[in-house]
């Protein structure tokens, strides 16, 4: 007792003395300062005081704040965000996306971390509302409030499979026509054949046959919502998917996939040319340029018919106004900026002339052509599609003008899934899908290289244990909150 | 506590002596000043957190204005059934490296003791480093004995005619793997811990031991054990109040996250990991810390008084 009375005392004192020395810090400031917290593309970010200066003289003169980019390494860029809204800290600006899940729309509507911007954008956003996709403010309103900034972004999904070039070429393969995991097989056998070095696969995707998933709600892959029959249902009572999976074991079991698949880092594997067919990087081209740049040796690729719908998540990638935020008025402001000058979004992408990129042609113009820095050299860079207007880019080696008409059209033309109007409700089934996310985490990797001893109990094993976790209690939950909505 | 309720005395009688005590010890009150501090920030303070695991959480509503929800989000953990697996191999590891840990400690400790001081210095040095080692950093080097292209421990088995195996396939060797990087890891603090009890004794005992020609395993057995004694029952507290607890740096870096091995490596921690790291849910989350502390500070005070029973000058409290 005696012992406690005196750690208390101190601590108090300590403690009081920790309170003082923090009420000294703080400096005033004429004009706001706008904190815009972002994944960072690139390690290094050395123009960033450069970058902001530049873009600063605008935001000084015409919104009456400076801006404060606040860049974290994209591998813990949610998990910091997690703490920071949780903390309730004071900010302004946050990049959103559905699949960094603390920052995500789903996480973050319901519990009123984004401020209700509805009425900024109608003051303060004429060219925000100009540029955006207009479906796209159906998906981010909550309780009819606009909450986030859509980005404009590629919603349709492609799957592309991606060959390295050599060895098509020196075993004449045919990859235009392949359609199907199977239409490979043979491929894959020449080459086991015939190249000792070369694993036939790393890493695949599988064409979507009409479904569309509820990855944000949690779950994983487990639940997905056939987008035909309009309901949902457990994967593996689909037998297509079942199959799938099926042939992937086979792969494995043939080692047309490496044998240690499940614990490659596959970030440092797929750019060491030991394999001969890998995933797409997320732009496919005719001539597999893309792929090339990003992987580093020649390669080709072929776009394989998908029929991916679009969902809400697909719209809900861009930026929030935070609901602890002091200024934001200010912070619109900027934000509407950055959406009307395309020298504002191209300097916070492509950062300072002469110093992280060159114009190649057309300076002073609308539509320049520059010419970034590469690879290791770079000192800044961030995504256009990340700050939100993408198709201001200029043209560049990351994309032309061309390639980005076509994905506008694509994007129009995109269908999107039946489900994506509806606002679920998960407060009854968090912990029956926290427990299907466990299920998940622990099978995807083995689903996806076919890594299991023995296939047919797996997947009756895994069964039995979505069936523990309650899946049916989540798919009838979710048909019928469906049901409803529709109804009305 | 007990003196207390015994002993009555008055408020300002009982703060004259807190301030005389005080006084006394100023000196030293102020060299464990800092670690007071820290103690008071780091475990104190945070300590009116213990209301989130029964609140829905939201940061808007912030900590006391958060709604109160009951034992809901303790169903997650407990929906399934699957997490007991988990918790029967936290327990188990937490066994193995507490009895290994002080067995091997002690041994390496008594070992050390016989080295003459420079050498002592050496061993003890090269014994410590691993422990300062962060569990990434050891992850890589366990994967350079077992990576399957290029590991050690595939050379050597292709060397002897065997054939190389998937180690981060096959379940069956992992806790054997696991409290062996363990051991390494954390031998070498403990021996320490035990050297310094052992230097610390008084040298007469031996002398005299050694005069009636008993032999080193006799000294060892009779002398430096039992007087040690006190030591190893106090660590041996303190371990179990983190028998629930599982190494999240030892048992997800070290197996590379491998969801083949997780029957024989899926603890508490892992497991929880993997459901909550898509949902970010406070509330949630906080479950399973409540948990831990809540069964390890019973265990705590259960061991202690099993201690107590048993050789009373021994218990902490």
């Amino acid at each position: 007792m005696k012992k406690g009375l005196r750690f208390f005392s101190t601590a108090v004192a300590a403690v009081m003395l920790a309170g003082s020395l923090a009420a000294c810090g703080g400096t005033s400031a004429d004009i706001p300062t706008i904190t815009w917290y972002m994944p960072k593309a690139i390690d290094n970010t050395s123009s960033q005081e450069l970058v902001e200066n530049e873009v600063n003289k605008i935001f000084e003169e015409k919104a009456g704040a400076r801006l404060k980019l606040v860049l974290i390494d994209a591998a813990s860029y949610a998990e910091k965000m997690n703490v920071i809204i949780n903390s309730g800290e004071e900010f302004d600006i946050m990049f959103v996306a559905p699949w960094l899940a603390a920052t995500s729309y789903e996480t973050n509507a319901p519990r009123g971390s984004f401020a209700d911007i509805t009425e900024l954008i109608d003051k303060y956003g004429s060219a925000i509302v100009e540029k955006v996709d207009p479906r796209a403010w159906d998906y981010v309103k909550y309780d009819g409030k606009t909450v986030m900034i859509p980005s404009q972004w590629k919603v349709y999904q492609q799957v592309g499979w991606v060959f390295k070039k050599d060895l098509v070429e020196k075993y004449n393969f045919d990859y235009k026509n392949v359609k199907k995991l199977r239409d490979l097989e043979p491929y894959f056998d020449t080459l086991l054949a015939n190249e000792p070095n070369i694993v036939p696969v790393f890493d695949i995707q599988s064409p979507n046959w009409g479904y569309s998933t509820i990855t944000s709600m949690g779950g994983g892959n487990l639940v997905l919502f056939d987008e035909e029959k309009e309901e949902f249902f457990y994967l593996m009572d689909d037998e297509r998917n079942v199959e799938d999976y099926r042939i992937r074991h086979e792969w494995y079991q043939k080692g047309y996939f490496p044998k240690d698949a499940i614990t490659l880092n596959a970030s440092e594997e797929k750019k060491t040319g030991k394999y001969a067919v890998m995933r797409d990087t997320g732009a496919i081209t005719e001539d597999g340029s893309k792929s090339s740049a990003n992987y580093g040796f020649p390669c080709v690729e072929v776009e394989i018919e998908n029929h991916a719908v679009v969902s809400a998540d697909d719209f809900r990638t861009g930026q929030a106004i935070s609901s602890t935020s002091k200024h934001p008025e200010e912070a619109m402001k900027i934000l509407n900026l950055v959406w009307e000058d395309p020298y504002i979004s191209n300097t916070l992408a492509y950062g300072i002339e002469n110093i992280d990129y060159v114009y190649e042609s057309g300076k002073g113009t609308d539509h320049p052509t520059v010419i970034p820095k590469e690879g290791a050299d770079r000192t800044w860079t961030l995504w256009h599609n990340y700050i939100g207007p993408l198709f201001d880019q200029w043209d560049s080696s990351w994309n032309s003008t061309e390639a980005l008409q076509e994905m506008q059209q694509r994007n129009k033309e995109a269908e999107i899934s039946k489900k994506a109007s509806v606002q679920f409700d998960t407060t009854s089934i968090t912990a029956e899908l926290a427990a299907l996310t466990e299920i998940w985490q622990a099978s995807e990797k083995v689903l996806q290289y076919g890594a299991m001893p023995d296939f047919d109990s797996y997947i009756a094993d895994l069964d039995a244990k979505c069936e523990n976790a309650g899946i049916q209690k989540v798919i009838d939950e979710l048909n019928r909150q469906y049901a409803e909505a529709k109804a009305n | 506590m007990r003196k207390t309720k015994t002993v009555k005395s008055s408020l300002p009688q009982r703060l004259s002596t807190e301030f005389g005590a005080f006084r006394k010890n100023a000196p030293m009150t102020l060299l464990a000043l800092p670690t007071i501090i820290m103690i008071f920030i780091f475990n104190y303070l945070p300590l009116y957190g213990l209301v989130l695991p029964f609140q829905k959480y939201s940061a808007a509503q912030g900590v006391f204005g958060s709604p109160f929800v009951g034992l809901e989000n303790f169903k997650f953990l407990f929906k399934t059934g699957t997490i007991w697996p988990a918790v029967l191999h936290t327990i188990g590891y937490n066994l193995m490296f507490m009895l290994l840990g002080t067995a091997m400690a002690i041994f390496a400790a008594l070992l050390l003791f016989e080295l003459s001081n420079k050498a002592q210095k050496v061993f003890q040095t090269s014994l410590l480093i691993p422990y300062f080692l962060s569990w990434v950093a050891v992850s890589y080097i366990v994967n350079t004995l077992l990576d399957y292209d290029h590991g050690v421990m595939n050379q050597i088995l292709e060397m002897l005619g065997i054939e190389a195996k998937l180690w981060y396939n096959e379940p069956k060797y992992w806790p054997a793997i696991l409290v062996l990087t363990n051991l390494w890891k954390t031998m070498g603090y403990n021996a320490v811990v035990y050297l310094a009890a052992l230097t610390g004794l008084d040298s007469e005992y031996f002398e005299a031991a050694k005069i009636d020609g008993a032999s080193k395993v006799k000294q060892i057995w009779y002398i430096s054990l039992p007087l040690i004694r006190p030591i190893i029952i106090v660590m041996m507290i303190l371990s179990v109040g983190n028998m629930l607890r599982g190494d999240f740096g030892l048992f997800y870096n070290v197996t590379m996250n491998s969801p083949l091995l997780y029957s024989t490596t899926d603890v508490v921690d892992t497991y929880v990991y993997r459901s909550l790291m898509n949902v970010s849910d406070i509330g949630m989350a906080s479950t399973t810390g409540f948990i831990q502390s809540v069964v390890g500070f019973f265990l705590v005070l259960g061991t202690n008084l099993v201690v107590k029973k048993i050789e009373p000058d021994s218990a902490l409290f």
